[in-house]
């Protein structure tokens, strides 16, 4: 009897013991053990619903590709994507690890942090409005022209999520949910259906509804529903040059996205020659050397949300953005290849006036949309 | 028999019409090119401006009711395009390139900017692969679109370094300006295509009526919509700026 109760406490407590070791197990390694089993999906109903975006008035068009219409069961599917690190190598990096939805989707680093903790050249961008990319695409340099383009990239790239598409597909396949998932947005018959396509075409459409609320200081004064403050209302005429000295900030951060769809040399390096960029930007994309230190313009709505700034995230503040702007910044030395846009020249903005530019930036946050339920972690 | 042939005769005679007139139709390419006193203008190369180095760096403009005139009548071509010139490494041109059905043609009209009835637009209005539907090219401030920018750089201290930007925005009703150039000779459009070169003569764009040239170093922005001297000498001078080479 005594051995017998001794018996059954040791097999409890191997039991406990191996209870806990599986515990211990990354899911995904427990995922990669499972069986490549090729599950039938028809049983569940594939009948997409399409999905209700909503823009704010006076906004552009979305443009939406053919072969990617938006619908509620593909942005969820992109949402659970977006914030699952399963995309990664090591599962612990996610898109939302460089794109912080606090932050407008940002990271608040210079350089965002990848598996291993590998760094990249650049600093991550806003998604706040993502979809209104237009013609020059996406990334710093535009190497991407859609959103669909856009995400095969990070998963491979050795300095974000370092991991195989082939890997990717594996482990989506063997989950428990996805192809569950991707049947119900895309259609697919078999577990072993899911690509990479699906992926990137689920976390486009959850990125085209990363779109600004209406809800910030500056849009409900732009409907007549609010009045700026002193400063803030002064920093806007400054801003759109209605009043001396000339901000010149609108040309490039035009309403109502507050960018234009063009890359532009800000004159942050002084340099000889325009060879002399240590970041082309997008003379790396274009192989025209003039196009050498030309970055994607970023939009200005949530600004003082995403610092550090510029491509590389120099400035730590946004004083020390309008300082460079009001310096004039540094033209290419050699002047037949001076591409630096030509409203990079001194402002002469006073203190006074740098203040109260900021404090219109600051009229373009748009708390609601960082809150929104919908762009949080499903998870 | 018979019943039949009166019923596929006609539709063979609609489709060999369709037919037809399509491969009447031709193309029209207006190959536009940026010169200075006569030769190609390189974009960021220094040219003379009244005695002092000039660099033009940035030159573009909207052209509207592109029409051809002739025998054939009026053909307005497009309503609305953007010019804008390129060619940072040789010489400044740009293309634009249209459908046309055949006729005779040997005038050119355009309009320099926007008609005050899409003047009331926004970019917002219009997707994303129309000319109208740049946010790069409107203007708050002003609430309108910019007709042109002429852009550059000009050496005021006579150092050989180009120490003055320059930049000349214009964009009100009023400037709306238009072109009228008969063409070096006709083109009859018959499912050919068909190039107009034209020229837009930069050094004549800064010349003021009566002579002289506009005082850069004085006035080297024009932003303000009611300050509209330099914008009103740029936009009247494409008058004659312009022409059929």
């Amino acid at each position: 009897m005594k051995n017998s109760y001794r018996y059954r406490w040791a097999i409890l407590t191997c039991f406990v013991i191996l209870l806990g070791w599986v515990g211990c197990q990354d899911d995904d390694m427990l995922i990669n053990q499972m069986p490549a089993e090729d599950r039938d999906l028809t049983m569940i109903p594939f009948a997409p619903d399409s999905f209700n975006l909503v823009i704010p008035e006076g906004f552009p068009k979305m443009e939406h590709p053919e072969d990617n219409p938006q619908t509620q069961q593909g942005v969820l599917l992109g949402r659970m994507l977006f914030f699952d690190p399963i995309l990664s190598l090591d599962s612990t990096v996610s898109c939302a690890t460089c794109h912080k939805p606090e932050l407008s989707f940002t990271d608040g680093l210079a350089f965002s942090v990848g598996v291993g903790g590998r760094t990249g050249r650049r600093s991550s961008m806003s998604l706040l409005n993502v979809g209104f990319h237009g013609p020059v695409g996406l990334f710093w340099d535009g190497r991407a022209k859609t959103l669909e383009e856009q995400a095969l990239e990070p998963i491979v790239d050795p300095n974000e999520m370092a991991n195989t598409w082939e890997e990717v597909e594996l482990r989506l396949r063997r989950h428990a949910e996805y192809p569950d998932h991707v049947r119900t947005a895309f259609g697919i018959q078999r577990s072993s259906q899911v690509t990479r396509d699906h992926v990137v075409k689920a976390l486009a459409q959850f990125q085209r509804t990363l779109v600004s609320s209406g809800d910030s200081d500056w849009d409900r004064k732009d409907r007549n529903e609010f009045s700026l403050d002193d400063d803030a209302a002064t920093g806007e005429e400054l801003f759109f040059d209605d009043i001396f000295p000339d901000a010149e900030c609108g040309h490039c951060h035009n309403v109502k996205l507050f960018t234009i769809p063009e890359f532009r040399n800000n004159g942050l390096d002084p340099v000889d020659s325009v060879d002399d960029y240590s970041d082309k930007g997008l003379g790396g994309v274009t192989g025209n050397r003039l196009d050498n230190g030309k970055f994607k313009i970023p939009s200005l709505r949530n600004i003082l949300l995403t610092a550090p700034y510029m491509h590389d995230g120099r400035f730590e503040t946004i004083e020390e953005v309008m300082e460079h702007y009001n310096s004039g910044g540094h033209h290419v030395t050699n002047q037949d290849e001076d591409n630096v846009d030509n409203l990079i020249r001194p402002l002469n903005l006073s203190e006074r006036n740098k203040r109260e530019i900021i404090a219109f930036l600051g009229a373009l946050t748009d708390s609601t949309f960082i809150k929104n339920e919908s762009f949080q972690s499903p998870f | 028999m018979k019943n039949m042939l009166s019923r596929i005769l006609p539709i063979c005679l609609l489709l060999f019409m369709i037919i037809g007139c399509d491969e009447d139709n031709g193309t029209v390419n207006l190959n536009f090119a940026a010169m200075y006193d006569g030769d190609p203008l390189v974009m960021n190369e220094v040219v003379d401006y009244d005695g002092s180095a000039m660099r033009i760096n940035v030159s573009e403009f909207y052209v509207s009711e592109i029409t051809l005139s002739g025998e054939s009548g009026n053909l307005t071509l497009g309503e609305t395009e953007y010019v804008k010139f390129t060619g940072q490494t040789g010489d400044a041109r740009a293309t634009l390139s249209f459908d046309v059905p055949p006729g005779s043609y040997d005038q050119l009209s355009f309009f320099i900017g926007v008609p005050a009835d899409k003047n009331v637009t926004k970019p917002e209005d219009y997707s994303s692969d129309e000319a109208l539907a740049n946010t790069a090219t409107y203007w708050q401030g002003w609430q309108s679109y910019i007709f042109n920018k002429l852009e550059g750089r000009l050496d005021t201290a006579g150092f050989g370094s180009t120490d003055l930007t320059f930049i000349y925005h214009s964009g009100k009703d009023e400037l709306y300006t238009e072109v009228v150039v008969p063409l070096s000779s006709a083109i009859a459009v018959d499912g050919n295509s068909n190039n107009i070169e034209i020229d837009v003569e930069h050094n004549d764009l800064f010349k003021r009526e009566g002579g002289g040239y506009l005082d850069i170093a004085a006035k080297p922005s024009a932003h303000n919509p009611d300050d509209l001297e330099y914008p009103t000498v740029i936009l009247n001078n494409f008058k004659t700026g312009v022409t059929i080479r």
